[in-house]
């Protein structure tokens, strides 16, 4: 009896486990009214938001599933989609939690049960490449957000990247530096996260280096979520970089600085877009200060009467600012209302044909296009590149000087 | 020279953070003998009470230690008598489940209550440090370190000099000669479950402002904690503390002298060979 009362237990245990893993998993409805998965009945056109709302990546996640509602329910205000007899777009969103596994189960479901005819997302680099593989096999165009050349390197015909890819990344660590401090792109030294976001962008700056006449003094890998990182960049320090380039999220990042100014290391840190552009960073006061951000967007921007429109938008809905990864959520929304248009259909495979046809002009940076190449990726990358620094505790943009609102320290 | 020297120490004093959460760790289950796999949840909740009374109130970290570790004593207590005393009595696996889940909870509570973003506890002298000769160390972690030391050195004098303490370890030598001689298990078993999640109270507490705070941290938490019990052997108080150590330190030697990915497998390589040569952990005898 006693037995059998804990084996019950256990299941309920391991079902509420289960819920607390998987209720995240299941869809939440969201945008434009409208029930049911097919896109005919309803008169609406079903669409999926796979993004992570927890786990590594969880914050980037949810701001770029943010910027999609809002832009969806702002394409559904404005008459709905008009190649397509003006239906409105419904969202269904499954949180794929920062898991590769989650996010191909998740784009299953997405595409098997909800069917929708289109994906938002995954936001990150292994989500990506885990659910790429499920919507090539079931002719489901995905537009995903993934920093790395590896997602549109595997040649497959319906999945599109939006992101800034680790070699843009890496091209314009280079391209910064030569412009603002020369010297220091000869001796740099990576730290990088040992996921595939980090080993990419390493692999990527390896590469950047040998182009652009660089030197990588000494290149590290860490697991991520150490807390005592001070030994790295101690070695950091020892291989005499006057650049240290970290390819990690937040919380890495966050530990990282504290480990440079308590190791007292004089050289200048740089990192990636919201990585480093990110609210727990400021708020580690001087700890953080100098730090430098390379990416298409930065707070700064705010400043852009052309961005007013989205920014004021995001803030009225989510009570809070809006960065780069809610901009590409936004824009993801508008390049598929593209293809829908170029397509006059929400047949998966003409959506597939017209996000690679479609021209828009809705970037969220010069020169404001947001189209896809021959393999999937967006265009345009390199030229969207801005470096932000903080400076009194607010980043401002240091480089390009022709959109600079303040002049790099140090 | 110098580098092993600063290695050694910066590691060591990571190892006493592991040290203390290990212990409570070690505790629970040498008295209880349930696997808290929450454990390291109870660890992030602190360090979120640690962000909210610095954030709120301007609150020093270390002292809001005290209260932090005093509330989670009271709630291992209720932990225990709410749950872990009627799981006592299911098998291993539900107990694991239902420890499993209550962690899952309290994640899932902290994400939907604070978000995912990670958070920051930088008082004014985080960045401050100390010097010895040519070694440097940040006092934060200076004083989290003998924090951790003291409260473990508290703790083993009363497991050592105490009734309770010795009711404690004669429970954990051998449960049924204990109730035979008087003592009353579920009152030991109440109180240890306190003190084991207010070690995690306090380890949270003191980690806020050395690492950042965030939803997904307890998993790391957890897993450091059983690599470091199970080195020490379940149970053992000095098992843990030394587990801890040596955990810590090993980190930071393959931090300093290897790379990243082969840095991390030492830590298990070194776990394995410890495994295989002392089974029952660093500091337990072997029984016949």
């Amino acid at each position: 009896m006693q037995r059998r009362s804990g084996i019950t237990l256990g299941i309920a245990a391991a079902c509420a486990a289960a819920a607390m893993t998987s209720a995240a998993c299941a869809p939440s409805k969201g945008g434009g009214g409208g029930g049911g998965g097919g896109d005919s009945s309803s008169g609406t056109i079903n669409i999926g938001l796979l993004a992570s709302k927890t786990g590594a990546v969880g914050t980037q996640g949810t701001l770029f599933g943010e910027g999609v509602q809002l832009a969806v329910d702002q394409i559904n205000a404005d008459g709905g989609v008009k190649g397509v007899d003006g239906r409105k777009l419904k969202v269904t969103a499954v949180d794929d939690q920062s898991d590769p596994a989650t996010a191909r189960s998740g784009a299953i479901q997405l595409i098997k049960t909800d069917k929708v005819v289109a994906i938002l997302g995954p936001y990150g680099t292994s989500a990506c490449l885990s659910a790429s593989a499920v919507t090539q096999q079931y002719k489901t165009p995905a537009v995903c957000s993934a920093a790395s050349d590896a997602v549109t390197a595997q040649k497959f015909s319906y999945i599109f990247n939006m992101a800034t890819i680790g070699t843009t990344y890496a091209t314009s660590v280079f391209d910064f530096l030569n412009a603002v401090k020369p010297v220091a792109a000869k001796k740099i030294a990576v730290l990088y996260e040992d996921s595939a976001y980090g080993t990419g962008l390493n692999t990527a700056m390896k590469a950047a280096a040998k182009k652009n006449a660089g030197d990588i003094a000494v290149s590290l890998s860490f697991k991520a979520g150490t807390s005592d990182l001070s030994p790295l960049v101690t070695r950091a320090k020892g291989s005499g970089a006057l650049v240290i380039v970290v390819a990690a999220f937040t919380p890495d990042v966050v530990n990282t600085l504290r480990a440079v100014k308590t190791t007292g290391t004089e050289a200048l840190v740089v990192s990636f877009s919201g990585g480093v552009i990110n609210p727990a960073v400021t708020k580690l006061g001087s700890a953080a200060e100098g730090v430098v951000g390379i990416g298409a967007w930065n707070s700064a921007m705010a400043n852009r009467p052309e961005l007013q429109p989205f920014l004021d938008k995001f803030k009225a809905k989510y009570n809070t600012e809006a960065s780069a990864d809610a901009a590409s959520g936004w824009t993801a929304a508008y390049e598929l209302l593209a293809a829908l248009n170029e397509a006059k259909s929400a047949d998966p495979t003409a959506i597939r044909d017209g996000l690679r046809k479609m021209t828009v002009s809705i970037g969220i940076n010069p020169p404001y296009t947001a189209d896809f190449d021959d393999t999937g990726l967006m265009i345009n990358q390199r030229e969207s590149m801005l470096g932000a620094q903080l400076i009194n505790g607010k980043f401002e943009t240091v480089w390009p000087k022709k959109v600079a609102t303040a002049s790099i320290k140090g | 020279m110098l580098t092993l020297i600063q290695s050694v120490l910066t590691g060591g004093m990571v190892g006493g953070l592991y040290a203390i959460m290990s212990v409570g760790l070690t505790l629970t289950f040498g008295v209880v003998r349930i696997v808290n796999f929450a454990h390291g949840a109870f660890v992030m909740m602190a360090s979120y009470l640690a962000w909210l009374a610095y954030q709120n109130w301007g609150m020093d970290p270390f002292v809001a230690a005290i209260p932090i570790t005093a509330l989670f004593l009271v709630i291992g207590i209720g932990f225990y008598v709410g749950f872990l005393q009627r799981l006592s009595k299911f098998d291993t696996l539900a107990q694991v489940l239902f420890t499993v889940a209550i962690a899952f909870i309290l994640q899932g509570f902290a994400t939907g209550q604070w978000g995912p973003d990670p958070q920051v506890v930088a008082p004014s002298y985080s960045l401050d440090v100390v010097h010895i000769g040519s070694i440097s160390l940040p006092l934060i972690r200076i004083i989290a370190f003998a924090i951790g030391l003291a409260a473990t050195a508290a703790l083993w004098l009363l497991l050592t000099y105490t009734d309770f303490g010795r009711s404690v370890r004669a429970s954990v030598a051998d449960r049924g000669a204990a109730q035979m001689i008087g003592i009353k298990p579920s009152r030991v078993q109440a109180i240890t479950t306190g003190i084991g999640v207010a070690c995690a109270g306090l380890a949270g507490a003191i980690l806020a402002p050395i690492s950042s705070v965030s939803p997904t941290v307890y998993t790391d938490y957890t897993f450091i904690a059983f690599i470091v019990i199970i080195l020490g052997g379940l149970g053992s108080f000095f098992g843990a503390f030394f587990g801890g150590l040596i955990i810590g330190i090993t980190e930071a030697l393959g931090q300093t002298y290897l790379d990243g990915g082969i840095a991390h497998a030492l830590t298990f390589a070194m776990f394995i060979v410890i495994v295989v040569v002392r089974p029952n952990g660093l500091a337990v005898r072997r029984t016949a």
